[in-house]
């Protein structure tokens, strides 16, 4: 009997010298960040200015002190620059429809308030985005000069900037953590294989996952294209043939797919891997009305919202406990499930723990709260043995990069003051018209299975766990079915019966969006020499 | 208790009527979404279908090249008993039906309802497998527990805004808090006898599985009586030999010659229409028409394992999951034309991409064995190895042949399973003898 002829993917070291750098890190140091989307009036003129940023861009093999640049694109960006046709269908679907379909706005929420006839990019009724420029640098003063550096050659090369989003910049550390909301977001971050950080502890330098299999710890291919997924299989990569840009094949590896990858020997005519080392980047700008949050959450815990002037210590515990609950974190950070009754500052950056030995009816961290349906770790729904749930929550992982945007309600995140300023009305008159959210960036190597599955199977979905009406409390969206009401439940399990809390609506609400794919560095280069059709 | 079945109904479309009854559905659809305004077919006012759904199998070539007429397809996940569902089908929809099957072979113009029933039953087509997620429950029966459990949930919710303090009560307390609450209320009243469970629909159901045993008990002390046990034996162990050893022969040519769809241009397109359908209700469906692989041991194999899954994946059924996978409330497995084609009809909870992805995750095995035997399945191994744990060319090759499913209805389009199931639970625990401990439990499923 002959054998089939299956190999195994080659696990090979991701090529740290060609993944863009955002990649492998936040870049925490630049407090400052930019994001421009750039239209393409002349395509060869682009490429003239793409040819020479890609030499500039950050990789994950070393961050620059000064300043960090990283560059995506549309799928539309990519066929302006000259893509073949072949190649461009080997995108998959979700990346070559966009984010503003009728059906992924159902599957996203992005409807009523979010929906994209509204947006401020990304939607029908905005200019198409073709690039999307990322800038970082120290403080506000070196980005501007940065920008204004930048913005010169672009326009040079008749690139049009159709938006830019200005990420707000932290004073502190402590500042840079919170989200607007006041909670310490981007704690729980899978550990991707072979871009671990290297962290010092007792001066020897070690990786997050180093000595054992962490359960955090996820395929290379689940985020970057080339290597093998969760499924140990290579992430559908589009290739490129030998007609275009000819000088600059020699800049891309060999397609490496499985041998029985692709029917029509689509492999034969396009030997070269244009995927390698590129990730897809999911970006999205979402608006957050803190006030309305705080002044359900105070509302419901309670509070007399009519009257901020009476609000006392324990009215106020009681909404942050709810807020809290409604999280599954202490604003500090701490897991409800590891510190169910207070905000435990030596657990803020807890991320190793499961929920199945401690928590299995939801009694500290409840089902329906925002950091345990986003990632419910060891105890998924339906799932037999903590085992099998891990591997499978582990398949729907993405890789956060995100920064606010908007001054915060109250710079030193002072919670009791937060809540004040809520119910406040005077302070409503006077910051009417700010706007303040979350800049969403996050990247996978399958938008399908990873951030979609995510958003629709875990944040919106009433019916996460057995629940009923109890879309995700923080992030979700309420109306999902287009009843026209939008009112949602949260439950807190708790003995000897739960607590239920009604009219939730979305505080969180989607300004913009859309699908990028950010090519290694080779394949940027690949790009500007692209031959125009 | 009522068992639920399926019916389905397969009818040739005249020759150059499939434009027109396309059409036709997809009024008829745009009605089904639309509660209770359904001037072609008036959905709701049928109380004894679940789900069902009409379907176009468009012109097709099986797996030897040879061409397939286009058909109909009408199937609906019911309560027994079969007679009753089809003239309660043929009453109300009796105006409808006449529309759709004037552009089918052989209805008779200005049909009877008694006419309609005898059309569909000579044109039904048995299931080979059939599973149910939510066993025994009528859809009346559904209905009337979620509403309850909406009564009880607000009467709590009431009770949580007076400032009742639930921690001073004891458990049983407030069970009887909540069980003196819906006695007060003549229209909840009836939750307080537990659902009727006779044993003969209940034996009934677990048919497929008695005959099974039974066949093969028989022949096992029928060749022991007849003292032929041992070439029993070798019998059974050649042929499964030999049946193996075709089959890894099948198995090596397909691995040469695999097909991908993975990010296939055309298939893109289709896609794009069929999830323009998908995630409007808590439910989706999915419908597949696979061509059986030409291989003269895959039907029989195919046929032989959906018998297995039939008769017992009912103990699975029994206590309502599939392979773990709660989320499905009917699958049904269907050999059509000959012996050529599989069809395949579900109605589940959440997105398509859920559902591939629990398929992948937990239950590649019995996937693979059904599906390998149909065309371009990723490549098997011993039939149930491999197969649909290549995830993107599993999940490209159902998009590839999922059909599109022209109308389709929700008799609780709110509902999921374990919504179903935990308010049966909820309206249990409203009678009879409980533990503290059963009453602790009991209360966290509200």
């Amino acid at each position: 009997m002959s054998t089939p002829p299956i190999s195994p993917p080659e696990v090979t070291m991701p090529e740290r010298d060609d993944i863009q750098g955002l990649i492998i890190g936040g870049y925490g140091r630049k407090r400052a960040a930019l994001y421009v989307l750039l239209h393409i009036e002349m395509p060869q003129e682009a490429k003239r200015w793409l040819g020479e940023i890609a030499s500039e861009l950050t990789t994950c093999a070393h961050e620059p002190d000064e300043a960090c640049l990283n560059i995506a694109f549309t799928f539309s960006g990519l066929a302006q620059l000259g893509l073949s046709e072949g190649t461009l269908d080997d995108f998959p679907r979700e990346f070559v429809e966009g984010m503003a379909t009728p059906h992924r706005s159902r599957l996203l929420g992005d409807v009523g308030m979010s929906d994209p006839q509204g947006w401020a990019f990304g939607g029908p009724n905005n200019d198409e985005a073709h690039v999307l420029l990322m800038l970082f640098a120290h403080d506000e003063a070196a980005l501007a000069s940065l920008r204004a550096a930048h913005e010169r050659r672009w326009r040079l090369a008749g690139l049009r900037d159709i938006y830019t989003l200005l990420a707000d910049v932290p004073p502190d550390r402590d500042s840079q953590r919170r989200e607007h909301f006041g909670f310490s977001d981007g704690l729980a971050q899978p550990i991707v294989k072979g871009l671990e950080r290297p962290v010092e502890r007792r001066g020897r330098v070690i990786t997050r996952s180093d000595g054992q299999i962490n359960r955090d710890t996820i395929a290379t291919g689940e985020v970057v294209l080339g290597y093998p997924n969760g499924y140990g299989r290579l992430p559908d990569s589009p290739a490129v043939d030998t007609m275009q840009g000819t000088d600059m094949l020699h800049t891309l590896p060999a397609t490496a797919r499985q041998s029985r990858s692709q029917s029509r020997s689509r492999d034969g005519q396009r030997p070269f891997d244009f995927g390698r080392n590129g990730s897809y980047l999911v970006f999205r700008q979402l608006r957050q009305d803190v006030r309305a949050f705080w002044r359900f959450v105070a509302q419901a815990a309670g509070i007399d919202v009519s009257r901020p002037d009476l609000l006392h210590q324990e009215g106020i515990d009681a909404a942050i406990r709810l807020a809290s609950k409604m999280t599954g974190r202490w604003p500090g950070g701490a897991p409800m499930t590891l510190a169910p009754d207070s905000d435990e500052p030596d657990k803020a950056d807890e991320n190793d723990f499961g929920y199945r030995d401690h928590d299995r009816e939801g009694l500290k961290c409840p089902f329906g709260s925002h950091v345990r349906r986003t990632n419910p770790r060891d105890d998924m729904p339906e799932m037999a043995t903590a085992e099998l749930s891990t591997k499978v929550a582990n398949l729907h992982r993405i890789l956060r990069r995100g920064r606010r945007y908007g001054k915060p309600l109250c710079p030193s995140f002072d919670l009791a003051e937060m809540i004040r300023r809520s119910l406040d009305d005077v302070v409503a008159e006077a910051n009417a018209d700010e706007e303040r959210g979350l800049i969403f960036a996050c990247f996978n190597a399958n938008i399908g299975r990873q951030f979609e599955f995510i958003q629709n199977t875990w944040v919106n979905n009433q019916k996460f766990a057995g629940l009923y009406e109890d879309a995700d409390p923080i992030a979700g969206f309420h109306d999902p079915f287009g009843t026209g009401t939008e009112a949602g439940a949260f439950t807190v399990p708790a003995e000897p019966l739960r607590q239920r809390y009604t009219g939730l609506f979305s505080w969180v609400v989607t300004r913009g969006g859309a699908y990028f794919f950010m090519p290694g560095v080779n394949a940027v280069r690949f790009l500007a020499g692209v031959q125009f059709r | 208790m009522t068992n639920q079945q399926g019916f389905l109904a397969v009818a040739a479309i005249q020759p150059g009527h499939l434009e027109a009854l396309v059409e036709l559905l997809r009024e008829v659809d745009r009605d089904a979404r639309a509660p209770r305004q359904n001037p072609i077919v008036p959905f709701h006012a049928c109380e004894t279908i679940h789900f069902c759904r009409f379907v176009v199998f468009h012109p097709d070539i099986d797996a030897r090249g040879n061409p397939i007429a286009p058909t109909l397809a009408f199937s609906t996940n019911y309560d027994e008993p079969l007679d009753a569902h089809l003239a309660e089908v043929a009453q109300a929809w009796q105006t409808g039906l006449r529309h759709i099957y004037a552009h089918c072979e052989g209805f008779p113009a200005h049909a009877t309802s008694e006419q309609i029933v005898a059309f569909l039953k000579s044109h039904s087509v048995p299931y080979a497998a059939f599973y149910v997620g939510t066993l025994g429950r009528t859809v009346a029966q559904i209905r009337d527990e979620a509403r309850l459990r909406c009564e009880i949930e607000q009467f709590l919710d009431e009770e949580q805004r007076r400032g009742t303090d639930w921690p001073a009560l004891s458990p049983a307390a407030i069970r009887a808090r909540i069980q003196q609450f819906v006695g007060n209320r003549p229209e909840l009243a009836w939750s307080l006898t537990p659902p009727s469970q006779s044993l003969a629909s209940r034996l009934n159901w677990f048919r497929p599985l008695a005959l099974a045993v039974a066949v093969i008990l028989a022949i096992l002390i029928g060749s022991l009586a007849l003292g032929v046990f041992g070439w029993l034996i070798l019998l059974v162990a050649t042929g499964a030999l030999a049946w193996w050893l075709v089959l890894r022969r099948n198995e090596t040519h397909d691995r040469e010659h695999p097909v991908n769809y993975t990010n296939d241009p055309e298939d893109k397109k289709k896609i794009k229409r069929l999830v323009e359908a998908e995630d409007r209700i808590v439910q989706n469906q999915f419908t597949s028409i696979n061509p059986i692989k030409a291989q003269p041991l895959r039907l029989v194999t195919l046929r032989a394992v959906l018998f297995f899954i039939n008769a017992f994946g009912r103990y699975a059924a029994s206590v309502g999951h599939l392979s773990d996978i709660r989320s499905i409330h009917f699958a049904r497995w269907v050999i059509l034309d000959g012996g050529r084609r599989l069809a395949f009809f579900s109605n589940f909870d959440g997105s398509w991409e859920n559902y591939l992805g629990d398929f992948v995750d937990r239950a590649a095995t019995g996937l693979t064995a059904i599906w390998s035997n149909t065309a371009d399945f990723p490549p098997a191994r011993n039939l149930i190895h491999e197969g649909a744990k290549d995830e993107q060319p599993f999940k490209a090759v159902a998009r590839h042949y999922q059909a599109h499913t022209d109308v389709w209805y929700s008799a609780y389009p709110e509902l999921t399973t374990t919504n179903i199931n935990n308010n049966t639970a909820i309206r249990r625990g409203l009678s009879g003898e409980m533990t503290e401990d059963q009453i602790r439990i009991w209360l966290k499923r509200l």
